[in-house]
This record gives structure tokens, sequence and C-alpha cells, in this order.
């Protein structure tokens, strides 16, 4: 089961309609809405893919094959930003 | 040779730091005491833990190195440096070294006001009718200088580069002691203040202090963030600022603490301070800054 880690020292911003993640080594910023923050939420609890993507299913209307595809999006684009690895 | 910070009290107990303490930290606001103390000793060398993992700070003008372990954080190095720790209520500050670790003092000082909750800025600040205006952006950006054009408009100068906040009243407290100008700029300045006088320079730039032109020692409530945005293309305006970007520039403007409950506190200030503040992006474009109170009251958020 794969699961990410979290880059040390990243800094979150709750402003409720958005959670804003810092990177303060590389002043980099990523803005999570409220799917992004279930997935990173999930990154944090050390879930794997499917159970991210089950949450989803479960809060939004967006199918278990949809969701997987958005959440594995969205894990690359905080890997890419080196938010996680 | 204690005194207070904004109601926290200093101890100091070696003459030697006492000039330097009181022009960066003392200033004659009236502030109701509180019970926390930020308290700098000086220690013989103690057992530098040289093992621990480097972090470089980048600083203005110089780097420093800060190892930590658990909850005590070790800056410089054997010859030179200081200890930080904290409790509740008390932020200890530990030094060696023939040569005063100036730089790791400053960072612990301020790291200790912020454990106390109050937040630093970063920033040119002015205010119209006691409500402020802090101007953001990177070094560069052109802060001062709209800071002077907001004075040519009528504003008062409140700080050209550092404050303190206390968020939960939004009183504001500059803390720098004048402006410092480069020659161009400060000329240009002294066409407008023509009793002021150019007299010191330090490292390029012209030294104006706050005395010269009246600024009053007093807090003032913070109403608004101002981004810097320079856009040659656009004509100079104000537009709204959204709140995530806004939560940049805090994180910038206060710098990131180094201890994870300093950052826990800014992390849970922030966004209180954007649901209370006007967020405004000031674009430097084309034509006259949009300085007047016509202006200043279009956008909000």
């Amino acid at each position: 089961m794969q699961t990410w880690t979290l880059k040390p020292g990243v800094i979150e911003t709750d402003l409720n309609d958005e959670l804003v993640l810092l990177d303060p080594k590389t002043q980099g910023m990523f803005s999570l809405n409220a799917t992004g923050r279930v997935i990173w939420h999930g990154i944090k609890n050390a879930e794997s893919l499917e159970s991210i993507a089950q949450k989803l299913e479960q809060q939004f209307t967006v199918s278990f094959e949809q969701a997987q595809t958005d959440a594995s999006a969205l894990i690359g684009e905080l890997e890419k930003a080196g938010l996680i690895s | 040779m204690n005194f207070s910070i904004l109601g926290r009290q200093l101890i100091n107990s070696d003459p030697s730091l006492q000039p330097w303490l009181e022009l960066y930290f003392r200033f004659p606001y009236e502030v109701e005491a509180n019970d926390y103390r930020i308290e700098l000793v000086q220690k013989q060398l103690p057992n530098f833990p040289g093992q621990l993992p480097v972090t470089i700070l980048e600083l203005p003008d110089t780097r420093l190195e800060m190892r930590s372990l658990e909850n005590e954080f070790w800056f410089g190095r054997p010859e030179s440096g200081m200890r930080f720790t904290f409790d509740r209520g008390i932020s200890n500050l530990e030094w060696w070294g023939m040569e005063i670790p100036f730089n790791a003092l400053f960072i612990g000082i301020c790291e200790g006001l912020r454990l106390s909750g109050l937040v630093s800025l970063h920033a040119s600040i002015a205010a119209k009718n006691g409500l402020a205006t802090a101007f953001l952006g990177p070094s560069g950006r052109g802060k001062t200088t709209t800071l002077l054009r907001a004075s040519i408009a009528g504003w008062q100068i409140v700080a050209e580069d550092f404050s303190w906040l206390m968020p939960e009243t939004m009183d504001l407290y500059g803390f720098d002691r004048g402006l410092r100008l480069l020659p161009d700029t400060a000329n240009i300045f002294k066409q407008h203040h023509q009793d002021i006088e150019l007299l010191e320079m330090i490292a390029g730039k012209y030294v104006v202090p706050y005395e010269q032109l009246g600024v009053q020692r007093q807090a003032v409530k913070l109403e608004r963030l101002a981004v810097l945005e320079r856009n040659p293309d656009e004509i100079s305006s104000w537009k709204a600022l959204p709140k995530r970007e806004g939560a940049l520039a805090l994180w910038e403007a206060n710098g990131v603490p180094f201890t994870p409950d300093a950052q826990n506190f800014i992390s849970s200030v922030i966004p209180k301070l954007l649901a209370t503040l006007k967020l405004e992006t000031l674009v430097l474009g084309a034509g006259e800054l949009p300085l007047g109170n016509t202006e200043l009251s279009q956008h909000s958020s």
C-alpha cells in the first residue's frame, strides 16, 4: 500500500474556504479547496489512494473512479511542488 | 537594565548589550504590563551540539546557522552564539562569545515576542485618521517609495520597515527610528519636506530620523493590507486581493518563526487578520498613486 510523507516544516493556514500550504524554505504556496483538504488530510493520516478516494466518494457527488483520478492528480501536483514524497 | 517591550519584560544583566537593546526594542509606548518575560543571560561556552543537523537562516545581510534539539534552538557557532529555550510565560536567551551575537539575539527576542502573542510586520506603515495601511512586498518592490508618496499626500508615517501588531486589538506600533533613503529618493523627498536635513548616511542611504518628520509614537489601528504590485502597463489603482495572497504576504511580512509554538500561533492568527482587515493590491503603475481619500475606500474585502 503506497502512502506519502509530508515535507517537514510545511505550514498550514486554514482560511475556512481554502487551506493554504506554505513551504517556508522555498516560499512556495499551494491552495487547497474542500476536495483538496480531504485529500491532504488523507495523506497526513498515511492513507492509501483507495482510502482517500472512498472518502471523496462519500463526501462529494463523485464516482469512486473519478475520485481516484482526482486524488491521484492532486497528489502528483503536491509531489511536484515538493510538499510530499 | 530591564525595560518593557509593549508590556513584556526584557531582562538583561549585561551593560554591553544595553545600548543595542534600547536602540532596537525600547520605544515609549504606553501599554498595559504583561507577565511575559524575555531573559538574556551571558554564559560560558556551553556544550555546543555541533553534531546536530544545521539549518541556514538567510538574513538580510548575513546567514546564521541554527540547530535544534526538541525545544532547544542553537544559533551561531561555538565561538559566538545563542541558545533559545522557552516555557510558559518566558523565553530564555543564553549567549556566549567575545563577539556579541547580535543577529541571533534579535531573532531570539523577536521569537519571544511572538510567543507572547505579538505579530511582527516587515512593512511600510502609513496612517490616515488613526487607521493604518501596511504596504507589503518583497525588498525592492517599492514599500519605502510608497510610504513617502503617502506622506506627501498627507498620511502619517508609522514605520518604514518594522512594526509589531497586537492581533486582539489590531493596535500597531512602529519599531524603527527613521527613514533610510537612497540619495535620489532623499532629494525628491526633500523637495516636499524642505525642513529635513540629510546629514547621516549609512550603507549608502540617508537616514532621516522620525523626530525631523514629527512622527508620533502612538498606537494606530491596522485597517488594511496593501500588497504592492509593479505593473507599468496599468494605471495605478487599488484592486481586491485574494485571501490566499494575503496569507502569503502576511507570512512573508512576519517571517516564519523557528519554534513550532510560534508557528502555530501565527497560523491561527493569520486567518483572523484576513477576516478583519481590508485586503487590497496597490498597483504601482502609470500615473499618480491613488492615495487620496476617495480612492482609499473604493475596495473592501
